[in-house]
C-alpha cells in the first residue's frame, strides 16, 4: 500500500504555473533529457546532499521494500541483480532488463521452463566481505523471498511459478527446489510453467545476493537491510572492518533518521554498464514537510528531494525564473489514477450504469483540481500509454468535448440500463444512491468527490460522499462482503509490463487490490452476500494469459492494448480518470539528471554535481 | 512518609496500566480497518493476512493481546518494553532501544526550553505585578496574550522562515548528518525549537506568576513586613516571590515530564528525532507498538513527576502534609 502514497500524493499538487510545463500536457507530461540544467560532461566527485519525506519502508531490506524510493536506492547503489535497469527513461530503454551481474541474458530452455544464468567474473561484495559473489547467493535470496517470516509485505507472489516456491511460501520446506547454483558461476531456476515476465521477476531488488556470512547474523525481516553488504557502486559508512556481528548497524545506516553511502572499494566499475555512480557520498536525511524540504533544496540547503512531489507553490517559483526552468523534470510515473467500480453492487452492476458514468465524469474539472498540466494527461483507458510502446495514446471510448463529460451520451447509455424503468436517462430507485468514501479530511479528495457528486446527477446517480480513515476506506474498499460499490484509487506498476495493473487490478476476485471484484468465484459471491450473475462472473483471466504467451515487445504490447480496449469497452470496471506524472526539482548545485523509469523516481547513480562536486 | 510513597508507587503503576489498556483499545481495536491489510503490502490474499495476523498476534483473543503489551509494563528487567512484543511492525526495530536513542534529544528540547521560559517568564511576570498598571505591565499583558494565542506549529514555521530562509542566521530544521544530540546543540539546532516553546509556555508563567505575585502582595504579612520599614526590594524578592512560585514548581514538574514525553508538534516541526516525533511518524504507519511504547513511557514521566513535585511541594510549603 505503502506505493500508493507517492501517487496519491500527486492530487495535492493543486494550481501549478502554467509557466513551468505548459508545453508537456500532449506528450504525457515529459520534459527535458537528463541534463539538470548543466553545461558540460557529468563530472565524478562530491558530496550529493538529498533529503526525503519520509523513510524507506522496511529499513531497505531487500526482500520486503515495496516503494519506489528503495527500488531506486538499492538498485542505483547497494544491490545488483543478474538483471537490471539502466536508470533512464523508458525511450532510452529504461524499462527493459539488462545484464547485470550476470553475463548476459538468461539460457532459456525450448519449453521456456529452465533459466539458465552464468555469473560475471569480478562482481564482489563490498566491505567486509569483498569476495566474488556466486550462484548460492541468489540461492539464499529466494529461499529467504519464500520464508513467510521475512517476506511480507513484498512481492514474493510473483513468483510462484517456480517449482517449489510454493510449498516454501506454505511452510512445507525451507529451500526453494527448483533454484540450484549449479557451480559458483552458474544458477539454474525452473519453472513449473511457463512465464514470460521472469527477466523482469529476476531484476527486482529482492533476487539481489545474499551472504550467508551477514544472513547467519542477521536473517531478520529488515535487519537484513540494515548490515545489506553491497553489490553496488557505494556500501554504507563504516562497513569497512565492520564485525557483522554487531548488533548494531553501521553509523552510515541510522534507520529513520538518515543513510550515508560511500563508495564500495570492491565495485569494479568494468563489471558494470548501467550505474554512474558519479557522487563520491550520498547523505540522505529523513523527515519534514514536502514544502519545507523543496524549500531547502531552493535555498540550497539540500540537493534533492527524492520523493518530494513538486508543490504549486515551487513549481510558480520556478516557473518564473528562466535560470531554473530546466531544474524541472517531469516524467510520465507509469501509473493510473482512477475510480474502481464493484462490477456486483447496485447499481454498477449493470454495464450500462458503468458505461453511463464513464460519459458523464467530468475529467477535466478533475484533472484541473490535481493540478492541470504537470500532474500528468486526462485518462481515457486503464494502462499508462508509456508502458504499452505508447499504443492507445489517443484512445478514449469515452470521449466528449473538453473532457468535460456528456450528460446527452450519459442518458442514453443509463436509458438502456435495467436501473432506469422509464428510460428517461436517469437512474430510478434506492440502488441509484451510492456512496463515495473518501479520506477524512483530504479537502482535494472531497472537492474531487463533489465534482464526481455534480457529474452524476443529472443521469440520477446520488453520491453520497462518506469520510473514513485510510485505513478503514482500504480495507472496505477491498473486502467483497463490505458491499462498497464505488472507490478513488491510483496505482503505479511493480515492473514494466501491463500485466503488474491487469492483474492486481482487475483478476482473482479479492486481492486487497481488485475493487471491481472481476474473476472472483460464485462461493465467494454467495458468502458475501451477493447474487451470482446470470450472465456469469466476468473475468480476464484467460486473456491475461494469452498476452503472457505473446513475444515480450510489440506483440506483446499490441495484445495488451487490445485486452485494454475490451476491458475499456465491454466490462467497464473503472473510470480511468489520469495517467500522472513524477515532478523532480533539482537544487542549483545539480548538474546531470535522469529518470529511472523502473523505479518512477530520479536515479539516484546518475546524478552528478557541478564541477564534481568541487 | 514511606507508607505515602508506596501508595503513590502502587497508584501511579495503576495507572500506567489504565492508560496502556485506553492506549490498546484506542488505537487497536476502536479503529475501523484492518492492521494486517496495511501492513501487509499491495496485494494480498487471506493466506498472507492470517499469516501477518499471527506473526504480531492479531489472531489471539483480546485479552491474551492485550495481556501481551501489558506485561511489558512491569517495570522490572526482562519485563519492562519487552523486545519479543515492543518492536516495530513496520522495521522491526526494538521500541526500548529507539526510545533510548531519542529520548536524549526530546530531553534537550524540553530541558532548554524550560530553562528559557522560566527566564522569560518570571522576571516578566513580576515585573507585571510590581509595577501594575503601567506601559510595562501592560506589555507584560500583551505578550502572555500573544504567546498563549500563537499555535506553536505556526510560530515555529515563521522562526524558520525568518531566520533561516530570510536572515540566514540560524540553520534549518533537523539534525544534520554526523551530529548527535549533543553536538547539535553547538550547530544551534535546538535554538528556534527552544524558542518557540518557550514563548508560548512563558507566557503561561508569566500570568500564573503575575496573578500570584499581585496575590501574594496584598496579604497581610506584606503589608506587616512594609509597616516595618523593610524595603521594598526585600519584601518582593525575599518574601512574596517564595510564595508566588509555589504553584509554579508544581507546573514546571508537569510541563517538563508532559514535554519529556513527547513535544509531538515542534518535534515535527523542528524535525527532531525525538520521541514525540517517533510516536507521530509510527501513528502514520499504522505501527502500534511504538506508539504503546511511548505513551506509557509519557504517563511514566507524568507519574513520576507527580510524585516528585508533591513530595518537593510539602518541603516549600510547611503547610502541606504527606496524608
Amino acid at each position: 500500500m505503502s506505493r500508493h502514497l507517492r501517487l496519491i500524493a500527486v492530487a495535492a499538487v493543486l494550481a501549478l504555473a502554467a509557466t513551468a510545463c505548459s508545453n508537456n500536457s500532449s506528450s504525457g507530461g515529459t520534459t527535458g533529457g537528463t541534463g539538470g540544467g548543466g553545461t558540460g560532461t557529468p563530472v565524478k566527485g562530491g558530496t550529493l546532499h538529498a533529503v526525503m519525506t519520509q523513510d524507506f519502508f522496511h529499513g531497505l531490506d531487500p526482500t520486503q521494500e515495496y516503494y519506489s524510493v528503495s527500488w531506486e536506492a538499492l538498485r542505483c547503489c547497494l544491490a545488483r541483480t543478474l538483471l537490471s535497469y539502466n536508470g533512464k527513461p523508458s525511450e532510452e530503454g529504461g524499462a527493459t532488463p539488462e545484464p547485470d551481474i550476470a553475463t548476459a541474458l538468461p539460457q532459456v530452455s525450448s519449453d521456456g521452463l529452465t533459466y539458465t544464468f552464468t555469473i560475471k567474473d569480478g562482481v564482489m561484495f563490498g566491505d567486509p566481505i569483498n569476495r566474488q559473489v556466486t550462484a548460492q547467493d541468489f540461492v539464499n535470496a529466494f529461499n529467504r523471498l519464500g520464508d513467510t517470516n521475512v517476506n511480507s509485505p513484498g512481492y514474493s507472489y510473483y513468483y510462484t511459478d517456480i517449482t517449489g516456491f510454493q510449498d516454501v511460501l506454505d511452510g512445507k520446506t525451507k529451500e526453494v527446489s527448483g533454484v540450484t547454483a549449479i557451480d559458483d558461476k552458474t544458477l539454474q531456476i525452473k519453472l513449473d510453467q511457463a512465464n514470460p515476465d521472469m527477466n523482469y521477476l529476476i531484476a527486482m531488488s529482492a533476487i539481489t545476493p545474499m551472504p550467508q556470512e551477514a544472513l547467519k547474523y542477521h536473517y531478520k525481516a529488515t535487519e537484513y537491510g540494515q548490515f545489506l553488504v553491497s553489490t553496488g557502486p557505494y556500501e554504507y559508512e563504516g562497513m569497512s572492518g565492520f564485525d557483522l556481528s554487531s548488533k548494531k548497524p553501521p553509523q552510515g545506516m541510522d534507520i529513520g533518521r538518515n543513510y550515508v553511502l560511500v563508495r564500495n572499494p570492491s565495485w569494479d566499475a568494468s563489471t558494470d554498464t548501467l550505474r554512474k555512480a558519479y557522487p563520491d557520498r550520498i547523505e540522505i536525511q529523513v523527515g519534514g514537510e514536502t514544502q519545507t524540504l523543496l524549500d531547502k533544496v531552493a535555498a540550497g540547503g539540500a540537493d534533492w528531494c527524492i520523493d518530494c512531489l513538486a508543490t504549486s507553490a515551487t513549481l510558480q517559483k520556478y516557473g518564473n525564473d528562466p535560470t531554473l526552468t530546466d531544474k524541472v523534470k517531469i516524467y510520465p510515473a507509469d501509473a493510473l489514477s482512477y475510480i474502481g467500480l464493484n462490477l456486483f453492487q447496485p447499481p454498477f452492476d449493470d454495464v450500462h450504469v458503468r458505461k453511463a458514468v464513464n460519459w458523464a465524469v467530468d475529467k477535466n474539472a478533475l484533472w484541473t483540481l490535481a493540478g492541470g498540466d504537470p500532474a500528468g494527461i486526462i485518462a481515457g483507458h486503464f494502462i499508462p500509454p508509456s508502458m504499452m510502446g505508447n499504443q492507445l495514446s489517443t484512445y478514449d471510448p469515452y470521449a466528449t468535448p473538453g473532457n468535460k463529460g456528456s450528460v446527452t451520451d450519459a442518458k442514453k447509455e443509463m436509458a438502456l440500463s435495467k436501473y432506469d424503468t422509464n428510460q428517461d436517462g436517469v437512474c430510478d430507485g434506492p440502488d441509484c444512491t451510492v456512496i463515495d468514501l473518501i479520506v477524512t479530511n483530504d479537502n482535494d479528495q472531497l472537492k474531487g468527490a463533489q465534482i464526481l457528486q455534480q457529474s452524476f446527477a443529472p443521469i440520477g446517480i446520488k453520491l453520497d460522499i462518506k469520510q473514513l480513515a485510510y485505513n478503514a476506506l482500504v480495507t472496505k474498499c477491498a473486502t467483497l462482503a463490505a458491499h462498497t460499490a464505488f472507490c478513488g484509487a491510483a496505482w503505479g506498476k511493480d515492473y514494466p509490463s501491463p500485466y503488474t495493473y491487469f492483474s492486481p487490478l482487475l483478476d482473482g476476485g479479492e486481492n486487497g487490490s481488485n475493487y471491481s471484484f472481476m474473476g472472483t468465484t460464485e462461493a465467494a459471491l454467495t458468502k458475501a452476500g451477493y447474487k451470482v450473475p446470470a450472465d456469469g462472473i466476468p473475468s480476464i483471466a484467460d486473456k491475461i494469459t494469452e498476452c503472457r504467451g505473446t513475444a515480450i515487445g510489440t506483440a506483446q504490447d499490441t495484445c495488451w492494448a487490445n485486452l485494454d480496449k475490451y476491458v475499456m469497452e465491454t466490462v467497464v470496471p473503472v473510470i480511468p480518470r489520469r495517467f500522472p506524472t513524477n515532478i523532480d526539482v533539482l537544487g542549483a548545485n545539480i548538474d546531470n539528471y535522469s529518470y529511472d523509469q523502473f523505479a518512477g523516481v530520479g536515479a539516484i547513480d546518475q546524478i552528478s554535481l557541478v564541477n564534481g562536486g568541487k | 512518609m514511606g507508607r505515602y510513597l508506596i501508595r503513590r508507587t502502587l497508584f501511579g503503576i495503576l495507572v500506567l496500566f489504565v492508560i496502556s489498556l485506553l492506549t490498546f483499545l484506542i488505537f487497536i481495536k476502536l479503529p475501523p480497518g484492518d492492521t494486517a491489510r496495511r501492513l501487509a503490502g499491495k496485494i494480498n490474499n487471506p493466506q498472507i493476512l492470517g499469516q501477518i495476523r499471527h506473526r504480531i498476534g492479531l489472531d489471539q483473543p483480546i485479552w491474551v493481546q492485550y495481556g501481551r503489551f501489558a506485561k511489558g509494563l512491569i517495570p522490572w528487567p526482562g519485563y519492562w518494553l519487552n523486545p519479543k512484543v515492543y518492536y516495530s511492525w513496520s522495521n522491526n526495530v526494538v521500541v526500548r532501544d529507539e526510545i533510548a536513542k531519542r529520548i536524549p534529544f526530546t530531553a534537550v528540547l524540553t530541558i532548554g526550553s524550560a530553562i528559557l521560559w522560566l527566564i522569560i517568564g518570571i522576571p516578566i511576570g513580576i515585573i507585571s505585578a510590581t509595577r501594575r498598571r503601567t506601559w510595562i505591565d501592560r506589555g507584560g499583558v500583551v505578550f502572555a496574550l500573544l504567546g498563549v494565542s500563537l499555535p506553536i506549529f505556526w510560530l515555529g514555521y515563521v522562526l524558520i522562515y525568518i531566520f533561516y530562509y530570510r536572515l540566514g542566521w540560524l540553520p534549518s530544521n533537523g539534525i544534520d548528518i554526523g551530529q548527535t544530540w549533543w553536538t547539535a546543540i553547538f550547530h544551534g539546532k535546538y535554538i528556534l525549537a527552544w524558542v518557540a516553546l518557550a514563548v508560548t509556555s512563558a507566557a503561561f508563567y508569566t500570568r500564573i506568576v503575575r496573578g500570584n505575585m499581585l496575590e501574594v502582595l496584598s496579604e497581610d504579612y506584606i503589608r506587616t513586613a512594609r509597616a516595618k520599614g523593610i524595603s521594598e526590594r526585600r519584601v518582593v524578592y525575599k518574601h512574596a516571590l517564595r510564595a508566588s512560585l509555589t504553584p509554579v514548581v508544581t507546573m514546571l514538574g508537569l510541563d517538563i515530564a508532559g514535554l519529556l514525553g513527547g513535544a509531538v508538534i515542534i518535534e515535527q516541526v523542528f524535525q527532531l528525532p525525538g520521541i514525540g516525533k517517533y510516536a507521530l511518524d509510527s501513528l502514520g504507519l499504522s505501527d502500534f507498538p511504538p506508539v504503546m511504547g511511548v505513551t506509557v513511557v509519557a504517563a511514566l514521566f507524568i507519574v513520576l513527576a507527580n510524585l516528585i513535585v508533591d513530595v518537593v511541594y510539602a518541603a516549600l510549603d510547611p503547610r502541606v502534609r504527606y496524608n
